[in-house]
């Protein structure tokens, strides 16, 4: 098959599994369950905004090259956006920046609220968009775990959820946060003073660790197995972990002398 | 990455290309040009691209010997290539 006719299957087959998962993130009852309307409206203003879903691609894919049966996964995939869609939403607090696909960021917009719908001075405003922010992700983080755990309606086994919700929230967490803290300090530090090792460790654990939790989790839906357990999960978390490097570094090439970051 | 490979390569001259730009969101258009010009001629934004060609290769090598064939992992195999071929 000819490189185009390869990546034009590549993007049918992300947007099938956008269609799939859309549902799931956007559904009535669970955004019903938020209140009141500013934190509803935070928690969803990210996942209405359109995307590519690569996260929960990368998972259903991984669950169908193990052989296994990827609606099982479905609410995995969902949880994996969920949980990247937070650390958007504190990562935009943290560097402060106005403006996420296209639209301002949720602090943003929620200070935006706040002179409308309060009349707060700038200053209160700004505050109150952090803090809405801050609690949004919040929302969105539990709204990750309890999708994951859904999966035992799918016909999942009850452990290997168990087990899977115990690496979102150990391996998967701590991991991705030491990232964020490493990003943080950096900024305080002279370049001199920082290596190659430390900026590739800071991509991996702020880019590539999701990628893997995605990819052996899909994996691990389709066997029955964590990655310490079977060498082709494990192997799927390598694989995306290593993409996720070379993604991060593909960005930070196309933020210097490309048109626009994707 | 990319920085800190140019910093490592620049004579003082480039240095001081790199340092008006670096870090101010205020510089003007053709300062940011003058140090995006001074990154390629460092090879720095090559040498980030090998290597992100060269994580995709691994990549790519670890799914062969693992993972059965199949349209799931060419699918996989196309994901990672598009890694580091995209524009946006």
């Amino acid at each position: 098959m000819s490189e185009s006719l390869r990546t034009a299957a590549l993007r049918a087959e992300i947007e099938r599994c956008r269609q799939l998962v859309d549902p799931l993130l956007l559904e009535p009852s669970r955004q019903a369950a938020v209140a009141p309307e500013h934190l509803r409206r935070a928690v969803v203003a990210y996942l209405e905004r359109p995307a590519k879903r690569l996260r929960p691609a990368l998972l259903m894919l991984s669950c169908r090259a193990l052989g296994g049966d990827e609606r099982q996964a479905l609410p995995a995939a969902a949880a994996v956006e969920l949980f990247h869609t937070w650390t958007l939403v504190h990562d935009d607090v943290i560097d402060n920046d106005a403006v996420r696909r296209g639209q301002p960021t949720v602090h943003t917009a929620a200070a935006a609220w706040a002179r409308r719908d309060f009349a707060a001075a700038p200053a209160a405003a700004a505050a109150y968009g952090r803090d809405v922010a801050i609690l949004a992700g919040d929302v969105q983080q539990a709204w990750s775990n309890a999708m994951l755990l859904s999966c035992a309606r799918q016909g999942v086994p009850a452990p290997l959820v168990l087990a899977l919700c115990e690496r979102l929230q150990t391996v998967l967490n701590y991991r991705l946060l030491e990232g964020e803290m490493l990003d943080v300090q950096f900024s305080l530090q002279p370049l001199e003073s920082i290596t190659e090792e430390d900026v590739l460790r800071m991509l991996h654990l702020k880019t590539g660790v999701l990628l893997e939790f995605a990819a052996t989790t899909g994996g691990a839906i389709a066997c029955g197995r964590l990655p310490d357990e079977d060498a082709a999960v494990a192997a799927l978390g390598r694989f995306a972990g290593l993409c996720g490097l070379a993604f991060q570094l593909q960005d930070d090439i196309l933020g210097i002398v490309g048109d626009e970051k994707a | 990455m990319i920085i800190l490979h140019a910093l490592r390569q620049a004579s003082s001259a480039q240095r001081a290309v790199l340092g008006a730009a670096l870090g101010r969101p205020d510089a003007d258009a053709g300062t940011v040009a003058a140090a995006q010009a001074c990154l390629v001629d460092l090879g720095s934004i090559a040498y980030a691209h090998d290597l992100a060609t060269g994580y995709v290769r691994q990549a790519i090598g670890i799914l062969r010997e693992t993972v059965p064939s199949g349209p799931a992992r060419d699918l996989l195999e196309t994901w990672a290539e598009s890694t580091v071929a995209r524009a946006t």
